[in-house]
This record gives structure tokens, sequence and C-alpha cells, in this order.
């Protein structure tokens, strides 16, 4: 991929990919699901969900599976409503965009 | 390397990020290779790339901007520690060439200064010889004047007792006369000897001493 993924449209991506899962979802399904739209690292993916935790857009939890704990990602109201901030100023700047690239005013 | 190696080298790698933040990196990660299983283990490892890497990407959220710009303050300190070394070593290097240099000048400059230095060292051995002559004439006058003051009284003695008491007298006195001026110049050479000696030893012991310091903060 050409593009770089800003911090604000990667939030976006993980935010949209754990909100899909109403019951959470967890650290690994999550680097797979948001590779499967971008070419990421994996590495980048826990700052991101440690970040959205701390601005309270995911909460934690933990649920027991196979005699360990699996640690469960899922989207808050807050997160909710920035998710939606962020679809809305996605069509704008991605319709601008495309709109520009097919030469249509 | 394999999952074991790689989380404790990350959790070395996070020592200088708080305690809980780096719980919470470690269990995510522990988290995430037991999510992905062992048949993905190896190919989790090499997507991460290495455990700094992932470290860095950690602790570049936390710091933010600071991260930064505290990186690139280690790598200036350790840029100045590295110039402050080139300088100290070329400064050294300087210090050798210029005792390079030096010995050069002294070997070429070879029949200059062994002119000056011979004709110095001539100088000093003829006045320590002159001196010499100077002190061994003083004692031969002295010594002779002991000895003829002798002979001289022993003559007026003879003179005086064979006929000539006059002329033996004046003798005898004469002879007194040289032998009390032996004495006094004798008494002069053993006072100068007692001066001259301790003078001259505590002057040679100076002057050794004064080279080899020079030359013991010169090395």
């Amino acid at each position: 991929m050409v593009f770089n993924t800003g911090a604000a449209l990667l939030d976006a991506i993980v935010l949209a990919v754990v909100s899909k899962e109403e019951e959470g979802t967890y650290g690994y399904r999550i680097t797979q699901d948001v590779r499967q739209a971008i070419d990421i690292s994996e590495s980048t993916l826990y700052p991101v969900l440690r970040r959205l935790q701390k601005s309270e857009c995911l909460i934690v939890y933990d649920v027991e599976c196979g005699g360990r704990n699996r640690r469960y990602y899922k989207i808050t109201n807050a997160g909710a409503e920035k998710l939606a901030d962020y679809k809305k100023e996605w069509v704008e700047y991605s319709t601008k965009i495309s709109s520009l690239f097919s030469g249509e005013e | 390397m394999n999952r074991k190696e790689f989380l404790r080298q990350l959790e070395e790698l996070l020592y200088d990020v708080q305690e809980s933040e780096r719980r919470e990196a470690m269990e995510y990660y522990e988290n995430y290779f037991d999510d992905a299983g062992p048949e993905n283990e190896a190919k989790i490892i090499e997507e991460l790339g290495s455990p700094r890497k992932v470290a860095d990407s950690i602790k570049k959220d936390l710091f933010g901007e600071n991260y930064n710009a505290y990186h690139e303050q280690s790598t200036q300190k350790q840029q100045s520690y590295e110039n402050h070394q080139a300088f100290e070593n070329q400064q050294k290097e300087n210090k050798t060439q210029r005792n390079i240099l030096i010995a050069v000048i002294v070997v070429l400059t070879f029949p200059i200064w062994i002119g000056l230095v011979g004709g110095l060292f001539g100088i000093i051995v003829g006045l320590i010889g002159g001196l010499f002559g100077i002190v061994i004439g003083v004692m031969a006058c002295v010594l002779a004047a002991i000895v003829v003051g002798f002979v001289m009284a022993g003559i007026g003695l003879v003179k005086t007792f064979t006929g000539f008491p006059a002329t033996g007298l004046i003798v005898i006195a004469l002879g007194l006369f040289m032998l009390a001026v032996g004495i006094l110049g004798l008494l002069l050479i053993v006072w100068c000897i007692g001066r001259f000696i301790p003078w001259f030893i505590r002057g040679i012991v100076m002057l050794i001493r004064k080279v080899f310091i020079r030359r013991g903060a010169s090395i």
C-alpha cells in the first residue's frame, strides 16, 4: 500500500473492527481483521488499542477461555460516537478525493 | 528466537516504562501468542520484527514527541562523548608528533649543539681545573711556610747556641712568623673546605634533581 495510514484513520479502523462484535473481540482477532483492510505491522496495533482504552473509547474485560484469561475489547458509547464522527469525516474526505481523481467538480 | 525469549527481551526493553504499562503490554503480547496458537508462533515473531521494534512502538505512544526528543538527546550525548574522545586522541597524537619533531630537530642540529655543549663542558672543566690548581698552590704554600718555619726555627736555635745569639734569635723569630702564617693558612684551608665541600655537593644534587624532575614532567 502506497498510502500512509495516519493515527486518526487507524483509530477509526480499529473502532470499526471492534464495533462489529457485539460481545467484544480480542487482540489477535482485531489484528487479523484490521490486516484484511490495510497492510500494517503487527506491533502497531497494541499502542492503538491502549490509546483507545485510555481515552475510554474501548473497555477491556477478561474472559476465561481454555484455562486462561483472554482480554476482550468492547466499544463504549463514547467510542461509538467517536466512530460516527470519523465515518462522517471519512465520507467527506474520500468523496472529495474521489471526485478530484475522477475529474468531476 | 522463540516466544519465551522474545517476551523476555521485550520485558527487559520496557524497563523504563511504568510498571502498570509494562504489565499491560506483556499481558497483551502473551495473550496474542496464546490466541495465535503454537503453530503460528514463528510467523508472529517474524511479523513483529524484533522485541526492540515492539518496545519502540509502545514507548513512542507513551512518551509521544518526548520519546523522540529523549532518543535524540541520548544520541547527542553519545556523539558529544565520542567527539570529546576524538579530541583527546587528536591531542595525544599531536603531543606524540611534537615529541618526534623535537627528537628529529635534536638529531639534525647535532653538529651545532655538540660544539656548544663541548665548549661549555670545556669551560666548566677548565674552571674546575683552575680552581683545583689554586687550591693545590695555596696548600703547597701553606705546607712550605710550615716546613720552612720549623727549619728556620731549628737553624736559629743552632745559631743561638753556637755563638751567634742575635742572628739566631732573628732567625727563630722569622721561623716562628712563617709557622704562624702557615698555621693561619691551614686554618683558612680547613675552614674553606668545611664550607665549600657541602655547598658543592648540595649544588650537584640540586642540579641532578632539577634535570630529573623536568624530564619526569615532560613524559
